[in-house]
C-alpha cells in the first residue's frame, strides 16, 4: 500500500527520474508549491429555510455531496527550518444536478426538467507548513493551516440556459448567476511520501525540480455569504468540510 | 506463368499464342492518378444513394472527376461507366451511362442518372439488405475515340440499402413544454442491418392521433420534441434513419403517461426564489471583493520579479 502511494505521487517524475543517474547533490533551492485535491461539497443554501418542509437545495438536488476539484498556487515567502509561509491562489469546479418540479393543483409534486447549479471557487490564501518534525526528525509528517479569502463565481440553469425568475409581486427579475464573497479556514496533515523513498526523492529533485511531494488531508470551515450580507445566500457548507490530494513542493 | 510457359511452347504454338495474346498487350490499362466521386442530387450524401435513389427513373448525380497528368483537347471524352467493387475493368465498355465531352482535368458533370449507375454494377435489388458498395469509372477517350491504351480514373460509391432496425426508448423525462427521448439503437435483424451513422427522430403525438411533433434528426441519447403543449399527455415514438436516408420502422410508442406529460416544471433557482429566498445575483461586495484573488496574483508576479 505504502508503495503504490509512493508511486501514485510520483508517477509524473518517474519516467525522467528513471533514466538519470544516481544523484549526491543537495536539494535545490525552493520557491513554491502546486497542489490538486477533492472534496466532497455541499453549499448550505437551505440554512435560510429552517422551518421548510421542502427546502430548495435538498428538495432539488437531493443530500448527496458532488466533487469539488480544486488546485492552488502558492509561493513561498518566508522558509525557515521550522516551516514555511505560502501565499497564493487558487481555482476550482463544482456543479450539481437535479431535476426541477411542478406542483398540481391537488398538491401532487412531479419531478421533471434538469437544472444545475455551477461554481467556480477561486481564491487567494496564506498558509504555513509545519516542516520542523521531517527537517529535525525525519518524521514524515508536516502539519498546516491556512486562511483564504474566497470568490465563488455561481450559476444557476434550468432547460434553457442560465435561469431567471420574476418576482409575481413587482415584476423585478433576478438572473441566477453571480458572485459570492467569504473566508475559509483549514488545518491538515500532510504525509511527506519522499520519506518512503529518499533516492527517488533525490532523483526528482534533480530531473524536474520537485524537491518534496506530500499527500495532504484536511478540515476546512468557511463562510461564502457576502460576509454575512442579508441578501446573500451561504454557499459554504455547514460542516468542517475534508478534502484530500497531493501537493508538490519546488 | 505465361512467360516460361510460352518459352517452353513448340515454335507454331508459341507464335500463334502470341498472336493472340499481342491484341491485350496493345489494350493494357493506365489508372490515371486522380479520383471521381458523386453526389446523389436528392439527399446530397456524398458518395452515397439510398433506396429510393437507387430505383428512381429519374435521381440523378454529380459526378466530379479529379485526373492528373491528363492534357484534355478539343473532342476528347470521358465515358463514365460503373463496375462492381472488384473494379474498373480493362478494356472501355461498350454498355456505360453516357459519354461526356472533356472540358479540362478537373470536371464536374451533373444530370447523372442513378439506376444506370446501379444496373452498370450489378446491383440486383435495391431493397436488398446490406450496402453494395460498386467502383465509379471515368475512361478518358482522346479524341472522343477509345484509345489504344485504357485511361481510367476510378472511384468507389455507396448505394447504401441497409436499413436500421427499429429503436428502443428507454425513458422520457417531461420539462416546460417538451420532452427528452433518451433513445438507444435497436438490435438488427436479418431484414434490419444499418448501425453505421443512424440517426433518429422522435415523434409526439397528442391524444386522439393528431398531428405528431417531431424532434432531432440526432445520434442516439435525448432527443427533445419541443413546442408541446404543457398538461398535455403525448404519445412518443421513435425511428432510425440510415446515412443516406432510408426509413427503418418506428419504436414501440411510450406513454401516455405522467412522464410524456410536459409541465411548467420550475427550476432550482424558480424554487429558491419563490420560497423567498434572499439572494439576488450578480456580484455581492462589487470589484472590491473581485479584486482580492487579482491583488494575490500580481503580489506573486512582483514577488517573483525581485528574485536577483
Amino acid at each position: 500500500m505504502k508503495s503504490a502511494i509512493v508511486a501514485l505521487a510520483l508517477a509524473l517524475a518517474l519516467p525522467a527520474a528513471a533514466q538519470s543517474p544516481v544523484v549526491t547533490v543537495k536539494e535545490s533551492p525552493r520557491w513554491g508549491s502546486f497542489q490538486v485535491s477533492l472534496s466532497p461539497f455541499s453549499p448550505d443554501i437551505d440554512s435560510e429555510f429552517t422551518n421548510a418542509v421542502h427546502p430548495p437545495y435538498a428538495t432539488i438536488f437531493g443530500t448527496g455531496r458532488p466533487l469539488m476539484v480544486q488546485a492552488q498556487f502558492n509561493k513561498s515567502v518566508w522558509i525557515t527550518e521550522y516551516g514555511t509561509l505560502d501565499i497564493g491562489v487558487g481555482a476550482g469546479f463544482w456543479e450539481a444536478w437535479g431535476q426541477g418540479y411542478y406542483q398540481g393543483t391537488d398538491g401532487t409534486v412531479i419531478r421533471g426538467g434538469s437544472t444545475s447549479l455551477m461554481i467556480i471557487p477561486v481564491q487567494a490564501q496564506v498558509g504555513y507548513r509545519f516542516e520542523w518534525f521531517y527537517e529535525r526528525f525525519n518524521v514524515p509528517l508536516e502539519p498546516y493551516v491556512r486562511g483564504a479569502l474566497l470568490d465563488y463565481i455561481w450559476s444557476t440553469s434550468g432547460q434553457s440556459g442560465v435561469s431567471s425568475w420574476t418576482s409575481p409581486l413587482d415584476g423585478v427579475s433576478y438572473r441566477g448567476s453571480g458572485a459570492t464573497f467569504g473566508w475559509s479556514a483549514t488545518l491538515g496533515l500532510a504525509i511527506v511520501l519522499d520519506a518512503f523513498d529518499t533516492s527517488l526523492s533525490r532523483q526528482m529533485d534533480y530531473d524536474v525540480g520537485i524537491n518534496r511531494t506530500l499527500l495532504f488531508f484536511d478540515f476546512t470551515r468557511s463562510s461564502v455569504n457576502d460576509f454575512g450580507s442579508t441578501k446573500s445566500w451561504q454557499l459554504a457548507p455547514s460542516y468542517w468540510a475534508w478534502s484530500a490530494g497531493l501537493q508538490f513542493v519546488f | 506463368m505465361a512467360g516460361p510457359a510460352l518459352a517452353e511452347s513448340p515454335p507454331m504454338l508459341r507464335r500463334a499464342t502470341l498472336l493472340l495474346l499481342l491484341p491485350g498487350f496493345a489494350l493494357g490499362q493506365t489508372t490515371i492518378a486522380g479520383t471521381v466521386t458523386a453526389s446523389v442530387t436528392t439527399q446530397g450524401v456524398a458518395g452515397q444513394a439510398n433506396r429510393v435513389e437507387c430505383d428512381s427513373a429519374t435521381s440523378t448525380a454529380t459526378w466530379n472527376i479529379v485526373a492528373t497528368g491528363v492534357t484534355v483537347s478539343t473532342g476528347d471524352k470521358w465515358r463514365l461507366a460503373t463496375a462492381s467493387s472488384s473494379g474498373c475493368g480493362t478494356t472501355v465498355p461498350t454498355t456505360y451511362i453516357q459519354d461526356q465531352l472533356a472540358t479540362g482535368s478537373t470536371q464536374s458533370i451533373s444530370g447523372v442518372f442513378v439506376r444506370p449507375m446501379a444496373t452498370g454494377a450489378s446491383v440486383g435489388s435495391c431493397t436488398q439488405v446490406n450496402d453494395v458498395q460498386i467502383a465509379l469509372c471515368a475512361y478518358y477517350l482522346p479524341g472522343g475515340v477509345v484509345p489504344a491504351t485504357v485511361q481510367v480514373v476510378t472511384g468507389t460509391f455507396n448505394f447504401q440499402l441497409a436499413v436500421p432496425p427499429k429503436p428502443v426508448i428507454t425513458g422520457v423525462s417531461p420539462g416546460d413544454g417538451r420532452l427528452s427521448v433518451a433513445v438507444v439503437p435497436g438490435t438488427t435483424t436479418a431484414n434490419e442491418t444499418a448501425t453505421s451513422g443512424v440517426t433518429f427522430t422522435v415523434t409526439c403525438t397528442p391524444p386522439g392521433g393528431g398531428t405528431g411533433i417531431t424532434g432531432g434528426p440526432g445520434n442516439a441519447g435525448n432527443i427533445v420534441c419541443s413546442g408541446l403543449v404543457n398538461g398535455t399527455a403525448y404519445t412518443v415514438t421513435a425511428a432510425g434513419t440510415s446515412s443516406a436516408g432510408n426509413a427503418g420502422a418506428s419504436s414501440d410508442a411510450f406513454g401516455p403517461s405522467t412522464s410524456t406529460t410536459p409541465l411548467p416544471f420550475l427550476n432550482f433557482w424558480d424554487v429558491y426564489k419563490s420560497d423567498g429566498g434572499v439572494e439576488e445575483g450578480g456580484c455581492g461586495t462589487g470589484g472590491a471583493g473581485a479584486l482580492a484573488p487579482a491583488l494575490a496574483l500580481l503580489g506573486l508576479l512582483a514577488a517573483r520579479r525581485r528574485r536577483p
